[in-house]
């Protein structure tokens, strides 16, 4: 059975000092639904500092948020008996930003991949456990002699996130968490991850929560889009309408604001940024959270 | 903005005809490596006119970045400068090749005559200083004579970039990424450069922010006269601050030319691809 | 793993010549120190040259006695021999004792975080505000003829607080890692993340805590001795010093019972901090030169 992916009115807040309130709100009363069928990718996009980031860690778990609650399967992911998160850990995986923090630098890559076959249990034969590596590493069109015994750094960080994708290519989740997962990426060896990710929507049925703050990106993947600022969404809609008529005016600043890459097209009107404000948001999340210890 | 800088602005922009503020000749760029030696840079001739905007443009690994830091001086080993040379002509000083002028030279010419603006730059203001005593610092180490004036100097040259005068006061860990970048800016100019060299300026930036550190760097131009040497990937940057494109492949200069003749009729087949490689936002291409 | 541990170890070390000096005089020390009951033996052959009156009072360095005797007529090669092997041993003992509860304190309050780090974190703030030495003094003064171990174990009391301080400040940073969420995501436990993910990239930092911990007690130690309020029934670097400058060793020609002591604890001094300087150099990103990027 396919499951949903819910969120209810997350409203996350941190502490931070030097605010008025004595906290930021990095995410507002965000409530909206994922579907695993039919497979899709749905774009969140939106500035450092606006939440985009914070949502992503809600929905794998890592923060629970101050009050509403995300659903996975229509129950509390933070209630979930054992079975449920078993269900949910395996459904839902991440892809994360930094290709280089991903990676423990003690270990060579190759123990990620391992991980995953043995915490999940996907095999318990070594040649086996193998065989569902090096059959992964290829379908993100990687040669598993290039990678497999290699330490992190040894490795470009193109091929690093495609190992993140190999991850999540033997594990077959119904839903892939990236939280912008190219940005630190070339724009070729970008545009394989794209592909990739594309891929596994068509081929393997995964729908993919996809957060960035590059509007290109959205574009080349398509699909539906939300727009996120302020720890609010203020547009959501399917990629075509959103971007080329929008209605919110900050979705049409954002737009505004792409390099047209055509002198005959510059810009005529000057534009300023609250960026103290965004940074202060930022800053907040930075910080460690004491009202959210880990665990 | 005072009318002396404006009227240095000005000479410097009549200037701008007669010939250009740095010329590159002939330069080859080589990192040795345990693989064997890999050219960054081959055979490369540039000049940069004075008073312009130039777009310095390519993919990762173009070399455009070795570039920038090879006639800066400021190649690492194992990169190492094997030919050429770089003329750089400030106003009122007599030209220099700034690969063979001695270490106490170049640190005069710094700041002074010759700003640079690394990649991820953000990270190389102080923190522990406010951002008034950086300014202090590169404006009397360059130029003693101008103690008197640095109270009204300072707020203007932040005003210059868009930033408010109480920036002044803060620190570093105390604004956002496109603020430090625009208060590198306002140092780099601050001592009236002929040449100021930003290597991905807005990389890693949101739109708006990116947009805005663009609207400054035009700024930049227009109230200073400085010539501007901005090297990216984004050819949409290139396409809205710069005069004239220089595209690098694999270390060699492929094409060089204003930026409406470089985006409307490409002459070398790499820019072609380049330009039409572009994700096209709300615009779809034919 | 116990393999991957001691590739890393060779790394490391193939890094910072200061660390390969560093822990190359520190092996010279501890084998010293490990073979001195034969080496004490060797010097004295059928007589123990620790014995009272086992040789005639303050000879001077020379072919029989390299390093003279001393006020009692003992061999000063050999009490230097095996007092080194006491000072290694109270600095081994302290070492591991702070060490330990460091790590452990560290671990708890950093990844737990919260009410628990609080607590902890203001209990470590506290005993490192302590002036330790003063409170050493009167702990010694008052325990009299305490033993070697008891003698580590108080000096432990003080110096664990640094090593927690440290250690935590680490945890703290390396907790919010993205590979910890990883780690979290691929359904790692608490216990798993914190012995699989965390330790070893904090081993540097262990290492560094250890060796500023063993000092310190070795130090300490010396310090106690230099007053005459030792452990008995031992003789360690401090207590030959304190002798020497007791009886007047220096204008009796006797100078190697005080400079010999003082050039060892020096040698020690440098060693540890060449480990520790090099460690730091080998694991601080900033610190390090160009990566295999």
């Amino acid at each position: 059975m396919k499951s949903e992916l819910e969120l209810r009115n997350v409203q996350q807040r941190f502490h931070a000092r030097g605010v008025a309130a004595g906290y930021i709100t990095a995410v507002d009363d965000v409530s909206f639904t994922l579907a695993a069928q039919p497979p899709q990718v749905v774009s969140l996009v939106g500035q450092s500092g606006s939440g985009k980031s914070t949502i992503a860690r809600n929905v794998l778990g890592l923060q629970k948020p101050t009050s509403g609650s995300v659903l996975y399967g229509g129950k509390d992911i933070f209630k979930l008996s054992r079975a449920e998160y078993d269900a949910y850990r395996r459904d839902v995986q991440p892809v994360f930003q930094d290709p280089y923090a991903i990676f423990n630098p003690f270990y060579r890559v190759d123990r990620v991949l391992w991980k995953a076959v043995n915490k999940f249990g996907l095999t318990k034969s070594r040649s086996k456990g193998l065989a569902l590596i090096e059959e992964s590493l290829r379908a993100v069109r990687l040669e598993p002699e290039n990678v497999l015994g290699r330490y992190p750094h040894q490795l470009s960080g193109g091929q690093r996130q495609r190992i993140m994708l190999a991850r999540v290519h033997m594990l077959r989740p119904s839903f892939i968490i990236a939280d912008e997962p190219v940005s630190m990426l070339d724009a070729q060896v970008r545009k394989h991850f794209l592909d990739i990710l594309l891929d596994f929507q068509r081929e393997h049925g995964m729908t993919t929560l996809f957060i960035t703050h590059d509007l290109s990106t959205v574009y080349y993947l398509g699909g539906e889009v939300m727009v996120i600022t302020k720890g609010e969404i203020v547009e959501r809609g399917p990629v075509s309408t959103v971007m080329h008529e929008p209605s919110h005016p900050y979705t049409k600043l954002l737009l505004d604001s792409i390099p047209q890459p055509d002198p005959d097209r510059r810009w005529t009107n000057r534009i300023t940024v609250d960026e103290l404000e965004d940074q202060e948001r930022a800053d907040a999340k930075a910080a460690p959270a004491p009202e959210a210890p880990i665990l | 903005m005072s009318e002396s800088v404006k009227e240095s602005a000005k000479h410097k922009g009549t200037a701008s005809d007669s010939g250009s503020v740095l010329e590159i000749k002939g330069l080859d760029v080589t990192y040795s490596t345990s693989r064997g030696d890999v050219q960054a840079v081959r055979g490369l001739d540039l000049a940069v006119r004075r008073g312009e905007i130039l777009g310095i443009a390519g993919e990762s690994g173009s070399g455009k970045s070795t570039l920038a830091v090879a006639l800066l001086r400021l190649l690492k080993p194992p990169g190492k400068v094997t030919a050429g040379s770089v003329m750089f002509r400030p106003a009122g000083r007599s030209p220099v090749d700034l690969l063979k002028v001695n270490g106490e030279e170049l640190r005069v010419l710094r700041w002074s005559a010759l700003s640079y603006l690394p990649q991820g730059s953000m990270s190389s203001l102080n923190p522990v200083m406010r951002v008034q005593d950086q300014f202090k610092d590169v404006i009397l180490e360059h130029a003693p004579a101008r103690k008197d004036s640095l109270g009204e100097l300072i707020p203007r040259l932040l005003s210059q970039v868009g930033l408010e005068p109480r920036v002044a006061r803060m620190y570093p860990h105390e604004l956002s990424g496109g603020m430090k970048q625009r208060v590198l800016m306002a140092i780099a100019v601050a001592l009236e450069p002929d040449l100021v060299i930003a290597d991905e300026p807005t990389t890693a930036m949101d739109v708006t922010i990116q947009r805005v550190i663009l609207q400054s760097l035009a700024d930049l131009r227009t109230d200073f006269g400085v010539t501007l040497m901005v090297i990216s990937h984004d050819m949409g940057v290139h396409a809205q601050l710069a005069d004239r494109v220089a595209v690098m492949y694999e270390g060699r200069l492929v094409e060089v030319g204003d930026v409406r003749q470089v985006f409307k009729d490409p002459q070398d087949p790499y820019t072609r691809q380049l330009i039409e490689s572009i994700p096209q936002v709300g615009r779809r291409t034919s | 793993m116990p393999m991957r541990i001691l590739i890393a170890v060779l790394r490391t070390i193939r890094n910072s010549p200061r660390l390969a000096i560093g822990l190359a005089i520190l092996l010279v020390m501890v084998l010293v120190a490990v073979f001195s009951p034969l080496i004490v033996k060797g010097i004295g052959g059928s007589t123990d040259p620790l014995e009272l009156a086992a040789y005639e009072r303050w000879l001077v360095p020379g072919p029989d006695h390299l390093l003279g005797t001393d006020q009692f007529g003992r061999d000063v090669l050999a009490m230097v021999v095996s007092a080194l092997s006491v000072s290694l041993q109270i600095g081994a003992i302290a070492g591991v004792i702070s060490t330990v509860v460091g790590v452990i304190v560290a671990f708890v309050a950093g990844y737990k975080g919260g009410w628990i780090d609080g607590i902890l974190s203001t209990f470590t703030g506290i005993l490192l505000v302590i002036p330790t030495f003063p409170l050493l003094i009167a702990l010694s003064a008052y325990a009299k003829n305490v033993s070697l171990f008891q003698v580590g174990v108080m000096i432990s009391i003080f110096s664990w607080p640094f090593a927690a301080k440290t250690i935590r400040a680490q945890v703290l940073s390396l907790r919010s890692r993205p590979y910890v969420d990883l780690a979290r995501v691929s359904k790692a436990r608490d216990l798993e993340i914190i012995t699989t993910e965390l330790l070893p990239n904090l081993l540097p930092f262990i290492g560094v805590g250890f060796a500023s911990s063993a000092l310190g007690a070795i130090f300490g130690l010396v310090g106690l001795e230099v007053i005459g309020l030792g452990p008995g029934g031992v003789i360690d670097l401090g207590q030959i010093i304190f002798n020497a400058i007791n009886t007047g060793a220096l204008t009796l020609g006797a100078w190697p019972m005080f400079v010999v002591p003082i050039v060892l604890l020096t040698l020690l001094f440098a060693a540890l901090n060449m480990v520790n300087i090099g460690l730091e150099e080998v694991y601080n990103p900033r610190l390090r030169g160009v990566a295999g990027e």
